[in-house]
């Protein structure tokens, strides 16, 4: 593989497992090879975390947060700041599957705080993902589990649990509903502080076992006295949940597939890839490490380039990272928060316990327009240093002669972004404007102030070609 | 409450200051207070970008008697966007320090503009984060210059008269430095944020002392804030991360711990009259009045003429006051 490929590869690695990587950067983890960095990612742990006494000290709002989208600026300085990409995405890929939401749950704290616990335990197993979902107060309260007592059970937990968030639509039956609500009875929250006057204060899970339903259930086939882990070991065990889970998971790092509500009766785009995933599931016991470590060294993974439209936390944070801005503490994290929910994204506050429609639903004419304007006014302010970089390098590629010919700009600009492929109607319409400005050269001041204005279009040109906007 | 010091001081929790709130009475994550004449007590409101609103200087007294606010986010003349510490000239004009835009704000007493300093650098007499103010005996402004890890001291008008401290974890050495105060002998206590210690100077920058080191335990620091000195030398820490205040002697040995007594306080019970959903909410938590009474991030502290002892307590918008009884 060619050096040039190699740092393509890497760059769809790091758009996937990440959100996207400056150039510079890409070249350094080519260098390392393409299976180290995959370990890398894997293991956040071996990478300097984010620097909470600083981001408190520099936002004494996030912790704590009043109201969103303060807990959203958090999370997207998060995404764009840290140097543990995949825990950041993965983070998202479980808010996205256990979509929990401030509509309801109408405390920010208590989100950032299930976020965390993504982080923590999102590359564990997903038996104990799924035991500290349940504990989760902000999911207790989201799916109304305080309100499931021994004797009067509220089914809405253990119905989204199989339904959403393991088993799937077809794969249990309504009996089953009900025995796994009356094994979470008595999972629930300590009595709460309210906001005022004091501010917000943490929620905390609390086990009665007073209110617990102790009695024999049958569940999924078992009987026995079932507590809510238990429920859980055996829905972890369910093929049905492996394949589950290795759909969502192709979804959201390989490629777009329908939405999850057609699954039971729409197959897979790429059945062999599922069924390598499962396998990786069953082999590791469900160690979402392990099977990740299979999806991104897999031959579907790899050329599965650009075929997810980007979702806009990855758009906005993926453009932002390219130029390097917003790097560090600095006011602006808060319309960078804004920006993801005016494109469809409102972080901490998906539309629904579904989440988010994703692929091409995340674009419609009004939020084509925003997230091209977006990403060209970034691209098209040559005042951010990482900007001018990129300008710069582009100019590197005609530094013999010390000018570019048309052809030569659109390659060098196309090449700095990604390396990013496009067709060859967009590369046509490029060229035919590129070939308006003819050569360009920066012999004088005057010379390089345009050329620079010139490059700058075409980056901003490219940011709003069709292919920017995919992973 | 009473708490009965190591040493033979008694202190005393007298009463609390503030409720959450964005505007009027009440805070917003407040990050300081300066104390005027007249029982003027004036307050940082850091808040934050999506509650621009709530940016802002609260101006109160003991009594809790909300006499306006002033200030608001911005770069322009009398705004802020990141203030971080407030202190009140001799004359009684307000200074406030924003640590995003490197510069000094300047206020009347009853909150009119009256100009900025302050250009952001690394050279002598340029700031980088300004995070402490204090004035000294003379008038002079002594500023914490955070990400310069230095004391600069100016003239009311920004004149660099002198400055002292370099970067390191050495005697006289300073990592982000934050909250600034002088005794009544001119010397300079400085919280050395990233080092976990008070570090005492005399008024001309020589190293005298050192109080605390890395910990959770009795006198130790877990990233100290502010930093105030009573008439009797006794010296009162915000330790942030470990969530108390602790107090030391004028040698620089432990006297006690606050770890929060607050009860509500008359602008919260006022909230609460007209709440009562909110009370009977409240009545159901077992508990709560002790996990109410809990410093969260202290983050600054003043003492007044009385020998009380002013706490900011941040995340919970509020401030808890002591008083030294003897």
């Amino acid at each position: 593989m060619s050096l040039q490929e190699e740092i393509g590869l890497m760059a769809h690695l790091m758009r996937r497992a990440g959100f996207g990587d400056p150039r510079e950067e890409l070249e350094e983890r080519a260098s390392k090879g393409y299976e180290a960095v995959v370990e890398e990612l894997l293991h956040p742990e071996r990478q300097a975390a984010i620097n909470d006494e600083l981001l408190y000290r520099m936002f004494p709002g996030y912790e704590g947060a009043a109201a969103p989208p303060i807990n959203q600026a958090e999370w997207v300085y998060r995404m764009i700041n840290t140097k543990r990409p995949l825990e950041e995405k993965i983070a998202l890929f479980w808010h996205q599957l256990f979509a929990t939401s401030n509509s309801k749950v109408d405390n920010p704290p208590e989100l950032t705080r299930q976020i965390a616990m993504f982080r923590e335990y999102g590359l564990g197993t997903y038996r104990d993902l799924l035991v500290e979902l349940a504990k989760s107060p902000a999911m207790i309260f989201w799916l109304d589990n305080h309100g499931n007592h021994d004797g009067a059970i509220n089914e809405n937990w253990g119905r989204e649990l199989l339904e959403l968030f393991s088993l799937g639509v077809g794969n249990y039956a309504e009996d089953d509903i009900r025995e796994a609500a009356r094994a979470f009875t008595g999972w629930t929250i300590a009595p709460k502080i309210p906001r005022n006057p004091l501010g917000r204060f943490y929620w905390e899970f609390e086990y009665k076992p007073e209110d617990h339903d102790d009695r024999e259930k049958t569940f999924l086939g078992r009987t026995g006295n079932f507590d809510g882990e238990d429920i859980v070991d055996i829905i972890a065990n369910q093929p049905a949940t492996a394949r589950f889970l290795a759909r969502h998971l192709y979804r959201f790092f390989v490629a777009d597939e329908p939405h999850v509500s057609s699954w039971h009766v729409t197959p897979p785009i790429d059945p062999d890839a599922i069924q390598l995933l499962v396998d990786a599931y069953d082999e590791s016991r469900g160690d979402i490490r392990s099977i990740l470590r299979v999806l991104f060294n897999s031959e579907f993974f790899k050329s599965a380039r650009f075929a997810r439209v980007k979702c806009p936390a990855e758009l906005i944070v993926g453009t932002v990272r390219m130029v390097g801005n917003y790097s560090g503490f600095m006011p602006g994290f808060n319309n960078l928060a804004l920006e993801c929910g005016w494109q469809g994204q409102e972080l901490l506050n998906p539309p629904s316990v579904e989440g988010w429609h994703t692929g091409s639903e995340w674009i419609d004419p009004g939020v084509l327009m925003r997230r091209v304007n977006f990403a060209a006014r970034i691209l098209g302010d040559t005042s951010i240093p990482g900007v001018q970089a990129i300008i710069k390098r582009v100019l590197t590629h005609g530094l013999a002669e010390g000018k570019l010919s048309p052809q030569a700009i659109v390659a060098a600009c196309l090449d700095t972004m990604g390396p990013l492929e496009v067709s060859e109607a967009t590369r046509a319409e490029l060229m035919a404007h590129a070939e308006k400005d003819g050569e360009l050269s920066w012999n004088t001041n005057e010379e390089l102030r345009a050329t620079v204005g010139k490059v700058s279009k075409i980056l901003t040109l490219i940011a709003a070609s069709r292919e920017y906007q995919f992973a | 409450m009473t708490t009965q010091a190591k040493v033979t001081r008694d202190f005393r929790y007298d009463v609390t200051l503030g409720r959450t709130n964005l505007s009027g009475i009440g805070f917003r994550n407040p990050v300081d207070l300066a104390l005027g004449k007249n029982g003027n007590i004036y307050v940082i409101n850091r808040a934050n970008e999506a509650q621009p609103f709530g940016t802002r200087i609260s101006w109160l007294d003991i009594n809790q008697d909300f006499h306006g606010e002033f200030g608001q986010r911005g770069n322009e003349d009398g705004q802020f966007i990141w203030p971080l510490s407030i202190a009140v000239a001799p004359d009684d004009r307000v200074f406030v320090a924003d640590e995003w835009l490197s510069r000094i704000v300047i206020f009347s007493q009853e909150g009119q503009p009256q100009g900025t300093w302050g250009t952001k650098g690394s050279s002598d007499g340029e700031l980088d984060g300004p995070s402490g103010l204090v004035f000294d005996s003379k008038g002079n402004l002594l500023v914490s210059d955070g990400n310069n890890h230095r004391i600069q001291r100016f003239t009311p008008e920004g004149v660099l008269i002198s400055g002292f401290g370099t970067f390191g974890a050495g005697e006289g050495q300073l990592n982000q430095p934050w909250g600034i105060t002088v005794d009544v002998h001119g010397a300079i206590f400085v919280a050395d944020w990233r080092n976990d210690r008070i570090q005492k100077f005399t008024p001309e920058g020589q190293f005298l002392l050192q109080i605390g080191t890395s910990g959770s335990g009795e006198g130790q620091l877990n990233r100290p804030t502010g930093v105030a000195v009573d008439r009797d030398g006794d010296i009162y820490v915000t330790d942030w991360l470990n969530d108390r205040v602790q107090v030391f002697d004028a040698q620089g040995n432990f006297v006690t711990t606050w770890t929060g007594d607050a009860n509500l306080s008359k602008w919260a019970e006022l909230q609460l009259a007209g709440s009562p959903d909110v009370v009977e909410q409240r009545d159901t938590v077992p508990d709560m009045l002790e996990m109410e009474k809990r410093f969260r991030e202290p983050i600054a502290v003043e003492v007044d003429e009385e020998n009380r002892i002013m706490i900011v307590d941040c995340r919970r918008d509020r401030i808890q006051v002591y008083k030294k009884v003897s």
